[in-house]
């Protein structure tokens, strides 16, 4: 889910799925998030902040020797 | 969308199929467990299973939750939820689940207040607008929930909830993967770890498999590219003599899990001696209870249940489909009088559940075509 909007004082963000629902998330297990991050959702609590930053975000194929590099 | 889209490209699973084929050395039969239940609903939707060629199979695992509670914990719930003044929540899948006498549904349209709800917050919320009623929260799940319920008990605690309690069905995944590498019915070449689960408990917890069983694993997410390569990198394992916990789905599973939650879960959870799973039977220290400093939360304290172990059906396998044993169309009910509209067994309810997922998408039966 995609975070909208954050209330860090009651630990919660308003994310959007995306089907574009919406849904208010607590955010206690997790490191801080803003608006725009990507969050895994389970239950109404988000247990993962994704990073798209970091490699691990890469495609799987990037290390396949038959695929074109996106 | 960002992180799923990238991961249904047609072309590139077409390469990794390819990929595949190649890796497959001709006459041997490679049999692959997807433990997890959103695995086997991605590969049956996504039709992950046709690109793979006829030596591949998969064998779908006991990673679905709704799928592994016995009748007689539905019993239990039932009677709570006919306790006068108690509303009762759970999960909508939870609702279909039949026990000894009928379903969490048919208790409801008896004249119990049973209500679906996404969340044990939302249950808690229920509480906190209905402060003359008992609220009570049928929690069932892997890791993947328990720290949403664990979240929702503290909650309740810190703000004084007496009306909150929970019947905790929580278990844990690592102990029935051994009870089933433990078992003579099965011969597996490797794992196709769940993604979900070790989002919180990392990829740490199934080094036991490759160093005790000898036999690789390879966490994957739920896209269907995510799938392929996973069986990919399984291949490349087997082929390479190698036996080892890989990671497939980085882009979400730490290697050390979610510490917050899973500190959390132990604030509030204890392990049980033993918990009834259905169709594998009691497995020691499976199910996850109320720590005593949350006793006041917990349902079987607080009220009555029959506790009553209860056998499956005579005509459902959903225990051999749970174990990987048998194909859900080889059950002899399966698509005639088990259907996900009457389901006899656990695997017909859920969308996660195998019986479920073949028969929502098609698959009948049957050999598959050779690819």
């Amino acid at each position: 889910m995609t975070v909208l909007a954050v209330d860090g004082e009651r630990g919660l963000a308003l994310c959007e799925a995306a089907d574009g629902s919406k849904e208010s998330v607590e955010t206690a297990l997790v490191d801080a998030v803003a608006k725009g991050d990507s969050v895994l959702v389970h239950a109404r609590v988000a247990l993962v902040r994704l990073d798209p930053s970091t490699a691990d975000c890469r495609l799987p194929t990037a290390d396949l020797s038959g695929a074109k590099p996106r | 969308m960002r992180f799923v889209d990238e991961f249904r490209d047609a072309e590139l699973g077409r390469v990794l199929a390819a990929e595949i084929l190649a890796a497959v050395e001709p006459g041997r039969h490679y049999k692959f467990m997807e433990v997890c239940g959103g695995h086997t609903h991605s590969i049956y939707k996504y039709g992950v299973d046709d690109l793979l060629p006829a030596n591949v199979e998969l064998v779908h695992g006991p990673g679905c939750p709704v799928c592994v509670i016995p009748m007689g914990r539905v019993d239990d719930g039932i009677a709570i939820a006919h306790e006068p003044g108690v509303i009762f929540t759970c999960f909508g899948d939870m609702m279909r689940v039949p026990g000894a006498d009928g379903s969490l549904l048919e208790a409801k349209a008896a004249g119990a207040d049973i209500r679906m709800v996404y969340s044990p917050l939302d249950a808690l919320r229920v509480a906190k607008a209905n402060p003359d009623r008992e609220v009570v929260f049928f929690a069932i799940g892997f890791e993947t929930t328990a720290p949403s319920t664990a979240l929702t008990l503290k909650r309740a605690r810190a703000e004084g909830v007496s009306n909150f309690s929970c019947v905790c069905n929580h278990v844990t995944i690592v102990p029935p993967l051994r009870a089933l590498l433990e078992s003579p019915d099965l011969r597996l070449d490797g794992f196709i770890g769940p993604g979900h689960v070790s989002t919180v408990v990392g990829a740490r917890p199934f080094e036991f498999i490759p160093s005790d069983y000898g036999k690789p694993v390879v966490i994957a997410g739920f896209e269907p590219l995510d799938i392929l390569h996973a069986i990919r990198m399984i291949l490349a394992q087997v082929a390479e003599g190698r036996c080892q916990v890989e990671n497939q789905y980085k882009r979400v599973v730490p290697w050390e899990g979610n510490l917050r939650a899973l500190e959390v879960m132990a604030e509030v959870f204890e392990l049980r001696p033993h918990f009834e799973w259905r169709g594998l039977g009691f497995i020691s220290q499976s199910g996850l209870k109320l720590t005593d400093a949350y006793a006041e939360l917990d349902a079987e304290r607080r009220f009555s249940v029959p506790g009553i172990r209860v056998a499956d059906p005579k005509a459902c396998q959903c225990g051999e489909v749970l174990k990987g044993v048998i194909k859900p169309w080889e059950c002899k009910v399966f698509g005639t009088a088990c259907t996900p509209e009457r389901p006899i067994g656990t695997c017909m309810v859920s969308s996660e559940g195998a019986c479920a997922a073949y028969y929502n998408f098609g698959r009948f039966a049957r050999e598959r075509e050779v690819v």
